[in-house]
């Protein structure tokens, strides 16, 4: 196409024509970095939402199907309150699933209904309609949505205790002083779905702390007793633990670790500080590497302990024998290399007396044999995956279990808040509700422990949220009043392409329709979620407004090259006019400027998109950047996460693209328009 | 003029022309002109007596206040100037007007591509191009950018570039106006022989008596009318 190879040639650069290259080179520059800008900004923002609303409803659904008042008020759902074959109680989703039976009344065991008695929902044969089933045969009949699941929900409140013991003393290795603190929180306990496949991005690792935490509760009994457990017991859950954990790493106290005396190789010299009382040594401490000069306190002389000779030469060349009775202190903090002698467990008659088998250097010294866990801890450990463990929250593939023990409960998995609250995963206590009696209202209570933390993203009820097994949220729920039931029980239909989400909802809408179920159900996509509509709609308005600046920066930059190409075609009216002489129409004259406009325009866009996509891969790096040169973090993780996302948006990529080509289209089009008005026999006559 | 057998390519009828500059000022006031295939017509003058105007009009460049102007047997409208011009005429200017961004042969090739027609390297065009540069002796200057050539080697280029399409008419506005003799006489050949060897109109505004003898017909323009000579 002779317009476009015209164009190219006007386009590079040339010392002749300095002003327009400058400007040119300018225009694309301009365009460049706006559309640097505008990627960036759109895949950092696109991102966070996406990375939002997965958080949003990482413990809902992207469908939700709720029963609507005409449920709670139909024969279907009140049936079950009158009749025996129910227990005279009314059923959950879940229950009525499991149910085989769809009408449990019998005319003749069952009492008469009320006068005011609904009307039941019969189908063409005069059978009940069984809506719950009905409703899971049209969830199993959806099409075109990949790794579709179902799966019900409840939700009920109760008052969560957890008694969180510490234990105080870390000096003494023999006797166990505990800190104790009740961490109290009315929370809203949700059923725990194993399926949920958030649940593989919402949990949270188990860290060392909790394993500590872990092993130290394991030498506790299940009461609050703080007593020791008995060995046997003790010794069946220490099993428990060392089979899930792999301990690799261990830390002396902070306030230092006493050696013990048979783990001293045969020779080599270390840098000891000695501590004395009066004239009496009272301890020896060795640092893990030599201490500089500036870091070795003043009042505490420096010595050389010869472990060959037992001796300790100090500053001023005076030697002392090494007393068997002053304890050689390790300085706190100082790693450990262990692996665990498994036989040491069936010996032990306390978690502290777990033997290890040491290997590590202190200044260049190697020390090697057998340790007692004592008040070591664990800084770096492998928690085995996929094992089954009644200590925590567990999985196998894409399928997660909550653990439960005989003696202390069900295993509960917590909000990220309450870690942040000071709990760890083992803390135990309680659920409690109340049921009414005869009476009074009694309280009742569930033991539970800690399983496992999870995120529960920006919903506003997240740092109450806990989940717990199907069987206790279904027994609070029971004990509670029927008119909140409503909120609190619903199915859950997952998949993972959010774009789906409308078209899951009418296909049920049409389907209930078609089944006449449809007035007892309300079906709602993420986007209409009481707790996200706000936030969901709030960042939709953001991205419009965002779109529309970011639609105003790119016309600024396009006009840019209006100038440029006024001047180009100044310059190049000759041209035109031989051009124009040869029989070049003034169409082909208006597209090579237009030409010139739209590749100007394409190059600023790919130069732009490339540095944006290279700066997208290195994000981290410049923010991190950014936060130093600041002072304080550019993004707040609280908001923004631990990272932002970094994948280039494809949406924002063809909004810049498109804008970009078809403003400086336009920006071509004056210029164009001119050039292709000029009259050859004007412009040739003057030359 | 009527008798002759050739047949005619241009015809000019009572062709008109003022500017209002502001005052309107005629420059031709009736010019008839016929001009057949083969023919090479030299157009003489005063300066200012409206020599190019009347090239320019007859080249489709300028617009006529008043007359009629058959190219190829077609009526010159707006609508199909630029095809008439792509197809049926070429020219060749004083101060040669070749595009600087391109090289020699790119210009010489650049009404072939206006045509829509191929100019990569083996086409009919290129091979075409590659001939009208050895016709005009400049074979080794192909990939020369048009700045590094001389002026007569430019204006050889620019009979080149007129020859491309092969047009039935070449108007030419003093060719050699800005050439030595030397270089003046090499053009005034090369169009002159290249019209009659290939039966071309060749239309020439010159204040060149010399390059006026050459052509078989002369007219000069007075009073905005043209009287053979």
């Amino acid at each position: 196409m002779f317009e476009l190879s015209v164009a190219l040639k006007y386009l590079l650069p040339r010392w002749r024509q300095l002003s327009v290259s400058i400007i040119s080179l300018i225009s694309v520059l301009v365009i460049a970095l706006v559309v640097w800008l505008i990627i960036v900004f759109f895949s950092v923002t696109h991102g966070l939402e996406r990375v939002w609303t997965q958080k949003l409803i990482a413990l809902t659904a992207p469908v939700r199907i709720t029963p609507t008042e005409a449920y709670y008020n139909s024969y279907y759902y009140l049936v079950d309150g009158i009749s025996a074959n129910s227990d005279y109680t009314l059923k959950t989703l879940h229950e009525k699933f499991e149910s085989p039976q769809t009408d449990p009344y019998d005319i003749y065991v069952d009492e008469e209904p009320p006068l005011e008695w609904p009307e039941a929902d019969r189908d063409g044969n005069g059978e009940l309609k069984d809506i719950v089933k009905k409703t899971y045969e049209a969830i199993n009949q959806i099409q075109g949505v990949p790794g579709l699941t179902a799966h019900d929900f409840e939700m009920t409140m109760g008052n969560l205790k957890l008694h969180l013991v510490r234990e105080a003393n870390l000096d003494n290795e023999l006797i166990h002083t505990y800190d104790q603190q009740m961490l109290s929180q009315g929370a809203y306990l949700g059923s725990f779905d194993s399926e949920n496949p958030s649940l593989a991005q919402a949990t949270l690792p188990i860290s060392e702390e909790d394993l500590n935490n872990v092993l130290a509760m394991s030498q506790l009994t299940a009461d609050e007793s703080l007593k020791p457990v008995e060995t046997e017991r003790l010794r069946d859950r220490l099993h428990k633990f060392f089979n899930s954990v792999t301990i690799n790493q261990l830390k002396t106290p902070s306030k230092g670790w006493v050696l013990p005396r048979r783990l001293l190789p045969k020779k080599g010299k270390l840098q000891v500080l000695t501590v004395w009382e009066g004239k009496q040594l009272n301890r020896v401490v060795i640092p893990g590497a030599p201490l500089p000069k500036s870091e070795i306190p003043s009042d505490v002389p420096v010595a050389q302990l010869n472990i060959a000779t037992n001796t300790l030469t100090m500053g001023d060349g005076a030697t002392h024998k090494l007393p068997k009775s002053v304890p050689l202190i390790v300085q706190g903090n100082w790693t450990l290399p262990v692996k665990l002698m498994t036989n040491s467990i069936d010996q032990a008659q306390d978690a502290n007396q777990v033997r290890f088998n040491a290997t590590f250097n202190l200044q260049r010294v190697s020390f090697e044999g057998e340790i007692p866990l004592g008040k070591l801890q664990i800084v770096q450990a492998k928690v085995a995956k996929n094992t089954k463990s009644s200590l925590w929250l567990t999985h196998e593939g894409t399928t997660y279990s909550l653990p439960t023990d005989p003696e202390l409960g069900d295993g509960i998995l917590l909000p990220k808040s309450f870690r942040d609250s000071g709990a760890l995963v083992g803390d135990r206590g309680y659920v409690s509700y109340y049921t009414p009696t005869a009476s009074s209202v009694q309280e009742q209570r569930i033991p539970v422990y800690v399983a496992g933390f999870y995120d529960p993203g920006i919903i506003p009820i997240g740092g109450k949220f806990v989940l717990a097994n199907q069987e206790m949220t279904s027994l609070i729920r029971a004990s509670h009043n029927q008119e909140d039931t409503q909120l609190s029980n619903g199915i859950n239909v997952r998949f993972t392409d959010l774009s789906k989400a409308e078209s899951v909802k009418e296909q049920l809408e049409k389907a209930f329709l078609a089944d006449g179920i449809d007035q007892y159900w309300k079906v709602e996509t993420y986007r209409e979620y009481d707790f996200t509509k706000d936030l969901l709609q709030q960042l939709s308005s953001e991205r419009n407004l965002w779109s529309l600046i970011a639609a105003v920066i790119i016309i600024v930059a396009c006009s840019n090259i209006i100038s440029m190409l006024i001047i180009l075609v100044n310059d190049k009216r000759v041209e035109i006019g031989i051009l124009r002489s040869m029989g070049a129409t003034s169409r082909s004259i208006a597209t090579i400027f237009g030409f010139c406009g739209m590749v100007m325009g394409l190059m600023g866009s790919v130069i732009g998109t490339l540095v944006a996509v290279v700066t997208l891969r290195n994000l981290k790096g410049l923010i991190d950047f950014i936060s130093r040169v600041q002072g304080y973090e550019v993004f707040n993780p609280v908001f923004y996460g631990n990272t932002l996302p970094n994948e280039v948006s494809f949406e924002a990529l063809a909004f810049v693209m498109a804008a970009t080509v078809l403003t400086s289209l336009l920006a071509g089009i004056v210029p164009a328009t001119k050039a292709s008005m000029m009259r050859p026999s004007t412009i040739l006559r003057s030359e | 003029m009527q008798d002759d057998p050739k047949p005619v390519i241009l015809k000019a009828t009572n062709i008109k022309k003022s500017f209002h500059i502001p005052l309107e000022v005629k420059i031709l006031d009736g010019v008839d002109l016929a001009v057949c295939r083969g023919d090479t017509v030299a157009i003489m003058g005063r300066s200012g007596e409206g020599k190019s105007t009347l090239l320019q009009i007859l080249g489709t460049l300028e617009k006529a206040c008043n007359g009629k102007l058959e190219i190829a047997n077609q009526e010159v409208r707006s609508f199909n100037k630029p095809k008439i011009r792509n197809k049926h005429l070429a020219f060749v200017f004083q101060s040669f007007h070749l595009l600087e961004d391109f090289t020699t042969l790119e210009n010489i090739l650049m009404p072939a591509r206006i045509a829509r027609k191929s100019t990569s390297k083996g086409s009919a065009a290129y091979n075409h191009g590659l001939e009208l540069l050895d016709l005009v002796g400049l074979s080794d200057r192909a990939h020369f950018r048009t700045k590094q050539l001389s002026g007569g080697e430019k204006q050889r280029v620019a009979i080149a570039r007129a020859l491309c399409n092969d047009p039935d008419i070449i108007l030419a506005d003093e060719p050699s106006g800005n050439l030595d003799k030397k270089n003046a006489d090499t053009i005034h050949t090369l169009l002159l022989d290249f019209a009659r060897k290939n039966n071309k109109a060749l239309i020439v505004v010159t204040h060149d008596p010399s390059l006026a003898d050459l052509c078989d017909q002369q007219y000069r323009l007075e009073d905005g009318k043209l009287v053979a000579l």
